[in-house]
């Protein structure tokens, strides 16, 4: 079977700030920032290598400040790298920037795009200037978004009268009336209830599906990433530090189990002493085992001599807590890590 | 070329949706066109006292300096309409980091900031100067030619080519510096020069107003095209030295957008 075409590819790319900083909150330190100012040099990125096929769902997450952001900007050819490459769809996007445009989508859930006092057709038809979208891709498009939302009054109101959930399905259309080929989501379902969280999440699958569009989340919210994302790059301390598919981030602790377990009468939580207890509630608790150091079986001879059992599962550490693992992680330890 | 078609397509689209806008909130539409207009009725009233209080502005009687307060109110009314909307456009934009979502349209996003200027209040100060210029043109008994009207429209749009080219300045020194209140307040100071004619100023501060930053061509020159005392030379220079800063201050822009550093994601 041929490979699917990469979208993007990096290669060691490294960016740098040049920063002003101030040591003290003072006004004598605030007035002498204005004859002598200090500068330091902050490594936002650095050597990120990152290959990403057509048509795939990636997530880009990270701690705030991992350089999340700055990746993207750099993807997008907003920021110049200081050191490294960077292909997206082929070109370099720094200097071809303008044209790339046409093939990217960008979302922003914490900024808005949409003409505030207006309603959205009226923002959507601009886009369809902005982007010379033939009348009748346009209105194809148009019909197809906002039959997939269900956004067929929404669009005739004024924007700021729109709910956020409304408001986003709306970002959407105006990120993807383009037919762009790759969709930038920063956030896409921030503060939306889960009704709209569904929603939108249908409608990136669908898209996916049916136009091959390829799209990176940058999410805080897991199930978002669980939910939608074939592959998962996580950046920190401005390096990736786990770079592979859904799966594998499940089976990251592949020596961890977690064993959650339900007595058919409350139990001493001191009887569980020299396990490591996740949570514990009387008759029931929630045990970390590494199978490393012993074989979950005879583990499990020993959770079943405390007490009678009315329930017992095993399963892997939860996702939120492989990624909170990771992040925990000091910086050297982290990039050393991947 | 295309890029230019696409801009001005884009400045007209733009501009419908801004007048849409206005549309819906009525009442501040009214109150702003009343005001343009009567600040805009302060100039020539002014212009008339200090005409009349001293020994007037040489090589001008007080009709054509009426006529110069037309054509004044006329190229702000225009620049105002074109571009009143642009410092605080571009001011919030690049201190909320907002510039990023420019950069990734399909046109150049200098282009694209210089074709969100669009303010409707200006509209009231157009034509303020409009209906003072006729009244001018009448009261003076002036012969109006084709040719005329040419040279009118050619100063007039080299007037926007230097606009462009301190707009994009403008933009540029944000980008850098992000807060630049007194520069800009400096900047206005100095380009307020261009709003008297050239005759009241000193030899080397004309040959500057025709040269180095040819202000003159905003309103003294569409004014010397209507009185047909029009200078070839003159005007040539200052077209010139106007296309040369537009050049220039699109190599700065480039410049700069390689120092853009964006805000915090």
């Amino acid at each position: 079977m041929k490979p699917l075409e990469p979208v993007i590819e990096v290669s060691h790319l490294s960016k740098t700030f040049r920063v002003a900083q101030r040591d003290k909150s003072s006004l004598l330190s605030s007035l002498s920032s204005l004859i002598h100012r200090q500068y330091v040099q902050i490594e936002a990125l650095r050597d990120i290598n990152l290959h990403i096929r057509k048509g795939e769902v990636r997530a880009l997450i990270g701690p705030n400040g991992a350089g999340k952001s700055s990746t993207i900007k750099a993807l997008t050819g907003i920021l110049y790298p200081t050191a490294g490459s960077v292909r997206v769809l082929g070109v370099d996007p720094w200097t071809n920037r303008s044209r790339l445009a046409s093939e990217l989508g960008v979302l922003f859930g914490q900024k808005t795009q949409l003409w505030w006092d207006l309603p959205a057709l009226d923002t959507f038809y601009l886009h369809k200037q902005m982007y010379s979208i033939p009348n009748r891709t346009y209105q194809a498009n148009l019909d197809y978004f906002i039959d997939v939302l269900s956004l067929h009054q929404v669009v005739k109101k004024p924007v700021r009268q729109l709910s956020l959930g409304e408001r986003m399905k709306c970002e959407f259309i105006c990120a993807l009336l383009h037919e762009p080929q790759l969709v930038f989501l920063d956030e896409p379902t921030i503060g939306l209830d889960i009704f709209s969280k569904e929603a939108i999440r249908a409608f990136v699958k669908k898209v996916n599906r049916e136009k091959g569009t390829t799209f990176i989340i940058t999410t805080h919210d897991l199930s978002d990433i669980e939910d939608l994302c074939n592959n998962v790059t996580i950046i920190n301390h401005g390096g990736i530090v786990f770079n592979d598919s859904i799966e594998s981030l499940g089976t990251y602790f592949s020596s961890r189990k977690i064993v959650d377990i339900k007595f058919q009468k409350p139990i001493d939580e001191h009887e569980l002493r020299g396990y490591n207890v996740m949570s514990f509630s009387g008759m029931a608790a929630s045990i970390e085992v590494d199978v490393e150091r012993s074989p979950l079986q005879i583990e499990l001879q020993k959770l079943l001599g405390i007490g009678l059992i009315q329930d017992i599962n095993i399963n892997n550490p939860s996702i939120e807590s492989v990624i909170k693992d990771i992040y925990s992680k000091p910086r050297e330890q982290s990039l050393g890590t991947f | 070329m295309r890029t230019v078609a696409r801009l001005l397509r884009l400045f007209y689209y733009q501009s419908k949706l801004k007048i849409s806008r206005a549309m819906m909130y009525r009442f501040d539409f009214l109150i702003g066109m009343t005001v343009a207009l009567c600040f805009s009725s302060i100039g020539p009233v002014l212009q008339y006292l200090i005409f009349t209080q001293t020994k007037g502005f040489p090589g001008w009687n007080l009709k054509q300096i009426i006529l110069f307060q037309g054509v004044l109110l006329f190229v702000l009314g225009i620049r105002r309409i074109l571009f009143g909307d642009l410092h605080y456009f571009v001011t919030e934009l690049i201190q909320k980091g907002d510039l990023d979502r420019l950069l990734i349209k399909p046109s150049p996003a200098i282009g694209i900031i210089l074709a969100s200027g669009f303010n409707l209040n200006g509209i009231g100060t157009l034509l303020a100067g409009s209906v003072i210029m006729g009244y001018s043109i009448h009261a003076l008994d002036l012969t109006i030619t084709a040719g005329a009207i040419g040279l009118f429209a050619l100063s007039i749009l080299f007037g926007i080519v230097l606009f462009l080219a301190l707009e994009i300045m403008f933009t540029c020194a944000v980008i850098v510096l992000v807060n630049i209140g007194r520069l800009d307040d400096i900047v206005q100071s100095i380009t307020g020069f261009g709003e008297y004619p050239l005759s009241i100023f000193t030899a080397a501060l004309k040959i500057a107003l025709v040269t180095f930053i040819p202000f003159a061509v905003w309103v003294n020159y569409p004014a010397e095209a209507l009185l047909n005392r029009w200078d070839n030379g003159q005007a040539a220079v200052s077209f010139l030295v106007c296309m040369l800063l537009l050049g220039i201050s699109l190599s700065f822009w480039k410049l700069c957008l390689r120092r853009y550093t964006s805000a915090g994601g």
